[in-house]
Protein backbone atom coordinates (compact mmCIF):
# COMPACT_ATOMS: atom_id res chain seq x y z
CA UNK A 1 0.00 0.00 0.00
CA UNK A 2 1.52 3.20 -0.99
CA UNK A 3 0.36 5.68 1.20
CA UNK A 4 1.29 9.36 0.33
CA UNK A 5 0.29 12.44 2.10
CA UNK A 6 -0.13 15.76 0.37
CA UNK A 7 2.20 18.66 1.62
CA UNK A 8 -0.77 21.35 0.44
CA UNK A 9 -3.53 20.48 2.39
CA UNK A 10 -1.78 17.54 4.37
CA UNK A 11 -4.65 15.03 3.12
CA UNK A 12 -2.97 11.49 3.37
CA UNK A 13 -4.30 9.19 0.20
CA UNK A 14 -3.70 5.47 -1.21
CA UNK A 15 -1.90 6.53 -4.83
CA UNK A 16 -2.98 3.07 -5.70
CA UNK A 17 -6.47 1.90 -4.99
CA UNK A 18 -7.33 -1.73 -4.02
CA UNK A 19 -8.03 -2.49 -7.57
CA UNK A 20 -5.47 -1.53 -8.89
CA UNK A 21 -6.01 1.44 -10.33
CA UNK A 22 -4.37 4.90 -9.37
CA UNK A 23 -5.65 7.31 -7.56
CA UNK A 24 -5.60 11.16 -8.53
CA UNK A 25 -5.96 13.94 -5.11
CA UNK A 26 -6.95 17.08 -5.36
CA UNK A 27 -6.65 19.50 -2.67
CA UNK A 28 -10.10 20.79 -1.22
CA UNK A 29 -10.86 23.95 -2.02
CA UNK A 30 -11.13 25.59 1.09
CA UNK A 31 -7.57 24.76 1.73
CA UNK A 32 -5.49 24.97 -0.97
CA UNK A 33 -6.54 27.03 -4.25
CA UNK A 34 -8.65 25.56 -6.05
CA UNK A 35 -7.87 22.60 -8.70
CA UNK A 36 -4.04 22.64 -7.26
CA UNK A 37 -2.91 18.67 -8.50
CA UNK A 38 -0.04 16.35 -7.01
CA UNK A 39 -0.78 13.49 -9.20
CA UNK A 40 3.01 12.73 -9.98
CA UNK A 41 1.90 11.10 -12.70
CA UNK A 42 4.12 11.24 -16.25
CA UNK A 43 2.14 12.50 -19.29
CA UNK A 44 2.87 11.59 -22.77
CA UNK A 45 0.82 14.17 -24.68
CA UNK A 46 0.91 18.10 -24.48
CA UNK A 47 -3.07 17.71 -24.14
CA UNK A 48 -3.00 15.55 -21.26
CA UNK A 49 -0.25 17.74 -19.89
CA UNK A 50 -2.41 20.49 -20.06
CA UNK A 51 -5.31 19.18 -17.98
CA UNK A 52 -3.10 19.10 -15.20
CA UNK A 53 -3.62 22.86 -13.94
CA UNK A 54 -0.63 22.52 -11.05
CA UNK A 55 2.43 20.65 -10.21
CA UNK A 56 1.00 21.15 -6.64
CA UNK A 57 3.79 21.07 -3.96
CA UNK A 58 4.98 17.48 -3.54
CA UNK A 59 4.36 14.42 -0.58
CA UNK A 60 5.79 13.27 1.59
CA UNK A 61 5.40 9.76 3.02
CA UNK A 62 4.15 9.15 6.44
CA UNK A 63 5.31 6.23 8.35
CA UNK A 64 1.85 5.11 10.09
CA UNK A 65 -1.05 4.71 8.31
CA UNK A 66 -3.31 7.52 9.92
CA UNK A 67 -7.27 6.43 11.13
CA UNK A 68 -9.61 6.56 8.94
CA UNK A 69 -7.57 5.03 6.13
CA UNK A 70 -8.79 1.66 7.03
CA UNK A 71 -10.40 -0.38 3.77
CA UNK A 72 -12.71 -1.61 6.15
CA UNK A 73 -16.38 -0.44 5.18
CA UNK A 74 -17.82 1.80 7.92
CA UNK A 75 -21.17 1.66 9.67
CA UNK B 1 -17.11 -54.89 -73.55
CA UNK B 2 -18.79 -51.73 -72.98
CA UNK B 3 -20.90 -51.47 -69.50
CA UNK B 4 -23.40 -49.56 -70.63
CA UNK B 5 -23.54 -47.82 -67.77
CA UNK B 6 -24.49 -44.14 -68.21
CA UNK B 7 -23.68 -42.10 -65.33
CA UNK B 8 -26.35 -39.95 -64.22
CA UNK B 9 -24.98 -37.50 -61.42
CA UNK B 10 -26.27 -34.06 -60.90
CA UNK B 11 -23.47 -31.30 -61.47
CA UNK B 12 -23.25 -27.81 -59.34
CA UNK B 13 -25.39 -25.44 -61.71
CA UNK B 14 -22.89 -22.53 -59.95
CA UNK B 15 -19.27 -22.31 -60.98
CA UNK B 16 -16.56 -20.45 -59.92
CA UNK B 17 -13.41 -18.61 -60.66
CA UNK B 18 -10.54 -20.18 -59.21
CA UNK B 19 -8.07 -17.44 -61.46
CA UNK B 20 -8.47 -14.03 -61.32
CA UNK B 21 -10.59 -14.08 -58.56
CA UNK B 22 -11.55 -10.57 -57.01
CA UNK B 23 -10.34 -10.03 -53.50
CA UNK B 24 -13.10 -10.68 -50.60
CA UNK B 25 -12.86 -7.54 -49.16
CA UNK B 26 -12.66 -3.78 -50.24
CA UNK B 27 -10.25 -2.35 -47.58
CA UNK B 28 -7.52 -1.91 -49.38
CA UNK B 29 -4.35 -0.15 -47.78
CA UNK B 30 -1.34 0.82 -50.23
CA UNK B 31 2.67 1.23 -48.61
CA UNK B 32 1.63 4.65 -47.46
CA UNK B 33 -1.62 3.39 -45.25
CA UNK B 34 -0.74 1.98 -41.13
CA UNK B 35 -2.58 0.26 -39.20
CA UNK B 36 -3.68 2.20 -35.28
CA UNK B 37 -4.90 1.14 -32.72
CA UNK B 38 -5.41 4.12 -30.23
CA UNK B 39 -6.16 3.21 -26.62
CA UNK B 40 -7.19 4.77 -23.40
CA UNK B 41 -6.96 2.64 -20.52
CA UNK B 42 -7.19 2.96 -16.64
CA UNK B 43 -5.55 -0.31 -15.77
CA UNK B 44 -2.22 -1.65 -17.32
CA UNK B 45 -2.75 -5.21 -19.57
CA UNK B 46 -1.61 -6.47 -22.67
CA UNK B 47 -3.70 -6.04 -26.21
CA UNK B 48 -3.03 -8.08 -28.78
CA UNK B 49 -4.10 -7.49 -32.31
CA UNK B 50 -4.02 -9.92 -35.31
CA UNK B 51 -5.36 -10.14 -38.93
CA UNK B 52 -4.71 -11.41 -41.97
CA UNK B 53 -3.41 -9.27 -45.06
CA UNK B 54 -4.26 -10.54 -48.74
CA UNK B 55 -1.34 -9.00 -50.90
CA UNK B 56 -1.18 -8.55 -54.67
CA UNK B 57 0.39 -11.79 -55.37
CA UNK B 58 -1.97 -13.87 -53.52
CA UNK B 59 -0.44 -14.77 -50.87
CA UNK B 60 -2.17 -14.39 -47.11
CA UNK B 61 -0.13 -12.79 -44.67
CA UNK B 62 -1.07 -12.94 -40.83
CA UNK B 63 0.20 -10.33 -38.81
CA UNK B 64 -0.07 -10.02 -35.02
CA UNK B 65 1.52 -7.52 -32.59
CA UNK B 66 1.24 -6.96 -28.55
CA UNK B 67 0.44 -3.62 -27.05
CA UNK B 68 0.89 -2.59 -23.26
CA UNK B 69 -1.09 -0.37 -22.25
CA UNK B 70 0.81 2.14 -20.23
CA UNK B 71 0.86 4.22 -18.75
CA UNK B 72 -2.41 3.13 -17.10
CA UNK B 73 -3.89 7.02 -16.61
CA UNK B 74 -6.78 7.00 -19.35
CA UNK B 75 -4.27 8.90 -21.22
CA UNK B 76 -4.09 8.49 -25.33
CA UNK B 77 -1.36 6.02 -26.34
CA UNK B 78 -1.24 4.67 -29.58
CA UNK B 79 0.94 1.85 -31.85
CA UNK B 80 0.85 1.83 -35.68
CA UNK B 81 1.28 -1.43 -37.79
CA UNK B 82 2.87 -0.51 -41.25
CA UNK B 83 1.53 -3.94 -43.47
CA UNK B 84 1.98 -3.38 -46.89
CA UNK B 85 0.14 -3.10 -50.26
CA UNK B 86 -2.88 -5.42 -49.76
CA UNK B 87 -6.40 -5.93 -48.71
CA UNK B 88 -7.49 -5.93 -44.70
CA UNK B 89 -9.25 -9.75 -44.42
CA UNK B 90 -9.87 -9.53 -40.75
CA UNK B 91 -9.08 -7.88 -37.84
CA UNK B 92 -8.92 -9.20 -34.04
CA UNK B 93 -8.26 -7.28 -30.83
CA UNK B 94 -8.39 -8.95 -27.74
CA UNK B 95 -7.02 -9.11 -23.64
CA UNK B 96 -3.81 -11.09 -23.84
CA UNK B 97 -3.00 -10.65 -20.47
CA UNK B 98 -4.11 -8.78 -17.38
CA UNK B 99 -7.17 -7.81 -15.98
CA UNK B 100 -9.56 -5.12 -17.46
CA UNK B 101 -13.46 -4.75 -16.89
CA UNK B 102 -15.96 -2.96 -19.17
CA UNK B 103 -15.20 0.39 -18.71
CA UNK B 104 -11.54 0.33 -18.26
CA UNK B 105 -9.69 -0.04 -21.27
CA UNK B 106 -11.17 1.54 -24.63
CA UNK B 107 -9.82 0.93 -28.00
CA UNK B 108 -10.13 2.29 -31.94
CA UNK B 109 -8.66 0.59 -34.39
CA UNK B 110 -7.96 2.92 -37.60
CA UNK B 111 -6.64 3.31 -41.05
CA UNK B 112 -4.78 6.42 -41.92
CA UNK B 113 -1.41 7.61 -43.81
CA UNK B 114 1.61 9.25 -41.60
CA UNK B 115 2.65 8.68 -38.34
CA UNK B 116 2.85 10.56 -34.81
CA UNK B 117 0.73 13.88 -34.64
CA UNK B 118 1.19 13.57 -38.47
CA UNK B 119 -1.06 11.03 -39.28
CA UNK B 120 -4.48 11.37 -40.74
CA UNK B 121 -6.92 8.87 -40.05
CA UNK B 122 -9.70 8.28 -42.93
CA UNK B 123 -11.43 4.96 -41.63
CA UNK B 124 -12.44 3.47 -38.22
CA UNK B 125 -12.11 -0.21 -38.79
CA UNK B 126 -13.67 -0.62 -35.16
CA UNK B 127 -13.84 0.62 -31.99
CA UNK B 128 -15.36 -0.62 -28.37
CA UNK B 129 -14.12 -1.64 -24.98
CA UNK B 130 -11.90 -4.37 -24.20
CA UNK B 131 -11.96 -6.42 -21.63
CA UNK B 132 -12.14 -10.08 -20.61
CA UNK B 133 -15.11 -10.94 -22.81
CA UNK B 134 -15.51 -8.51 -25.25
CA UNK B 135 -13.14 -7.99 -27.99
CA UNK B 136 -12.96 -5.58 -31.05
CA UNK B 137 -13.47 -7.67 -34.10
CA UNK B 138 -13.82 -7.03 -38.33
CA UNK B 139 -15.84 -7.69 -40.58
CA UNK B 140 -19.05 -7.75 -38.53
CA UNK B 141 -18.12 -5.98 -35.19
CA UNK B 142 -20.08 -3.24 -33.59
CA UNK B 143 -19.15 0.48 -32.79
CA UNK B 144 -19.27 1.29 -29.50
CA UNK B 145 -19.26 4.85 -28.06
CA UNK B 146 -17.24 5.14 -24.83
CA UNK B 147 -19.83 6.33 -22.77
CA UNK B 148 -22.43 3.63 -24.09
CA UNK B 149 -23.72 0.63 -21.93
CA UNK B 150 -22.54 -0.57 -18.43
CA UNK B 151 -19.20 1.14 -16.64
CA UNK B 152 -17.06 -0.45 -14.52
CA UNK B 153 -18.17 -0.29 -11.15
CA UNK B 154 -15.04 0.48 -8.54
CA UNK B 155 -14.71 1.17 -4.69
CA UNK B 156 -12.46 3.85 -3.98
CA UNK B 157 -11.08 5.13 -0.61
CA UNK B 158 -10.34 8.61 -1.30
CA UNK B 159 -8.31 11.20 0.67
CA UNK B 160 -8.06 11.66 4.25
CA UNK B 161 -8.19 15.42 4.38
CA UNK B 162 -6.60 17.78 7.08
CA UNK B 163 -7.95 18.69 10.37
CA UNK B 164 -10.38 21.02 10.10
CA UNK B 165 -10.93 20.64 6.07
CA UNK B 166 -13.82 18.88 4.33
CA UNK B 167 -13.61 15.49 1.95
CA UNK B 168 -13.06 16.33 -1.73
CA UNK B 169 -12.99 13.91 -4.46
CA UNK B 170 -12.16 14.89 -8.21
CA UNK B 171 -13.37 13.35 -11.13
CA UNK B 172 -9.81 12.31 -12.61
CA UNK B 173 -8.61 13.04 -16.39
CA UNK B 174 -9.98 10.48 -19.00
CA UNK B 175 -13.05 9.45 -17.01
CA UNK B 176 -16.98 9.94 -16.38
CA UNK B 177 -18.61 8.99 -13.36
CA UNK B 178 -21.65 7.83 -11.41
CA UNK B 179 -21.73 8.56 -8.23
CA UNK B 180 -23.87 5.32 -6.57
CA UNK B 181 -23.05 5.61 -2.39
CA UNK B 182 -20.38 7.47 -0.26
CA UNK B 183 -19.93 6.86 3.45
CA UNK B 184 -17.75 8.83 5.83
CA UNK B 185 -17.36 9.02 9.45
CA UNK B 186 -17.64 12.66 10.80
CA UNK B 187 -15.30 12.78 14.34
CA UNK B 188 -15.70 16.43 16.11
CA UNK B 189 -13.67 17.99 18.20
CA UNK B 190 -14.00 18.99 21.72
CA UNK B 191 -16.03 22.72 20.48
CA UNK B 192 -19.49 22.90 21.18
CA UNK B 193 -21.31 23.21 17.70
CA UNK B 194 -23.72 21.07 16.18
CA UNK B 195 -22.61 20.11 12.31
CA UNK B 196 -24.19 19.30 9.72
CA UNK B 197 -22.67 17.21 6.78
CA UNK B 198 -23.36 18.16 3.19
CA UNK B 199 -22.61 16.19 0.29
CA UNK B 200 -22.16 19.20 -2.84
CA UNK B 201 -21.19 18.28 -6.17
CA UNK B 202 -20.09 20.96 -8.66
CA UNK B 203 -18.30 21.92 -11.66
CA UNK B 204 -15.23 23.03 -10.05
CA UNK B 205 -16.97 26.49 -9.91
CA UNK B 206 -20.48 26.45 -9.37
CA UNK B 207 -22.75 24.14 -6.90
CA UNK B 208 -25.24 21.73 -8.92
CA UNK B 209 -26.28 19.59 -5.90
CA UNK B 210 -26.50 20.20 -2.23
CA UNK B 211 -27.74 17.08 -0.33
CA UNK B 212 -27.84 17.94 3.32
CA UNK B 213 -28.03 15.05 5.71
CA UNK B 214 -30.77 14.19 8.38
CA UNK B 215 -28.30 13.33 10.99
CA UNK B 216 -26.06 16.05 13.09
CA UNK B 217 -22.46 15.50 14.91
CA UNK B 218 -22.31 16.83 18.45
CA UNK B 219 -18.83 17.39 20.35
CA UNK B 220 -16.50 14.66 20.30
CA UNK B 221 -19.83 12.00 18.78
CA UNK B 222 -18.46 9.79 16.09
CA UNK B 223 -20.83 9.99 13.22
CA UNK B 224 -21.46 7.86 10.35
CA UNK B 225 -22.55 9.53 7.37
CA UNK B 226 -24.30 8.01 3.84
CA UNK B 227 -25.46 9.15 1.10
CA UNK B 228 -26.77 6.52 -1.27
CA UNK B 229 -27.98 7.40 -4.91
CA UNK B 230 -32.05 7.49 -5.42
CA UNK B 231 -32.50 7.44 -1.83
CA UNK B 232 -35.23 9.45 0.58
CA UNK B 233 -34.55 9.98 4.07
CA UNK B 234 -36.24 12.83 5.74
CA UNK B 235 -35.49 11.93 9.51
CA UNK B 236 -32.92 10.61 11.76
CA UNK B 237 -33.70 6.95 12.15
CA UNK B 238 -30.54 5.85 14.36
CA UNK B 239 -28.47 9.04 14.48
CA UNK B 240 -25.36 7.32 13.01
CA UNK B 241 -25.57 5.48 10.33
CA UNK B 242 -29.11 7.06 8.20
CA UNK B 243 -28.60 7.35 4.52
CA UNK B 244 -29.53 10.53 2.72
CA UNK B 245 -30.45 10.56 -1.40
CA UNK B 246 -28.38 12.07 -4.03
CA UNK B 247 -29.65 12.70 -7.26
CA UNK B 248 -30.24 9.78 -9.77
CA UNK B 249 -28.11 8.56 -12.93
CA UNK B 250 -25.82 11.62 -12.37
CA UNK B 251 -23.22 11.69 -14.31
CA UNK B 252 -20.11 13.31 -14.38
CA UNK B 253 -17.17 14.32 -16.72
CA UNK B 254 -13.25 14.73 -15.08
CA UNK B 255 -12.83 17.88 -13.18
CA UNK B 256 -16.34 17.96 -11.38
CA UNK B 257 -15.87 17.45 -7.66
CA UNK B 258 -18.27 15.70 -5.03
CA UNK B 259 -17.56 17.26 -1.63
CA UNK B 260 -18.67 17.62 1.40
CA UNK B 261 -19.85 21.01 3.44
CA UNK B 262 -20.04 20.81 6.80
CA UNK B 263 -22.22 23.35 8.47
CA UNK B 264 -20.56 24.86 11.82
CA UNK B 265 -17.18 22.92 10.77
CA UNK B 266 -14.51 23.30 13.43
CA UNK B 267 -11.25 23.70 13.06
CA UNK B 268 -10.42 20.11 14.82
CA UNK B 269 -13.07 18.13 13.36
CA UNK B 270 -11.67 14.73 11.55
CA UNK B 271 -13.10 13.18 8.79
CA UNK B 272 -12.25 10.17 7.83
CA UNK B 273 -11.28 9.01 3.70
CA UNK B 274 -14.59 8.90 1.84
CA UNK B 275 -15.31 4.91 1.11
CA UNK B 276 -17.68 5.38 -2.32
CA UNK B 277 -18.63 3.18 -5.31
CA UNK B 278 -19.13 4.67 -8.71
CA UNK B 279 -19.73 3.49 -11.72
CA UNK B 280 -16.85 4.50 -14.10
CA UNK B 281 -16.79 4.78 -18.17
CA UNK B 282 -13.70 6.10 -20.01
CA UNK B 283 -13.91 9.68 -21.79
CA UNK B 284 -11.26 10.55 -24.30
Amino acid sequence: MNVLQCVACNGVYMHKQPDGTAYFHVCPPSVAPANQRNENLPTLLTADALKIIAAGLGTQIPAVIPPGMSIAVGV
Amino acid sequence: MESGYQPQTTYPEVKFNTTAVSPPSNLYMTREDVLTLTVFSSVLVIITIRGRLLRGDGRVIPFSQDFTTSPANRSLIATTMALGEGFLLDLFVFLSSGTSKRGQTFAVASIGRGDGFARIDHTIVAQGYIFGQGNLFWPGGVYEAPNSGNGVLRSIVGTVPGAGAEISETVPTGARWRLKTLNAILTPSAAAATRRPQLVIDDAVNNLSISPHVDTALATVATSYNWTEGAWTVATIVGSGDTCGIASDLRLPAGFRIRTATINIQVADQWTAPHYLVEEWIEP
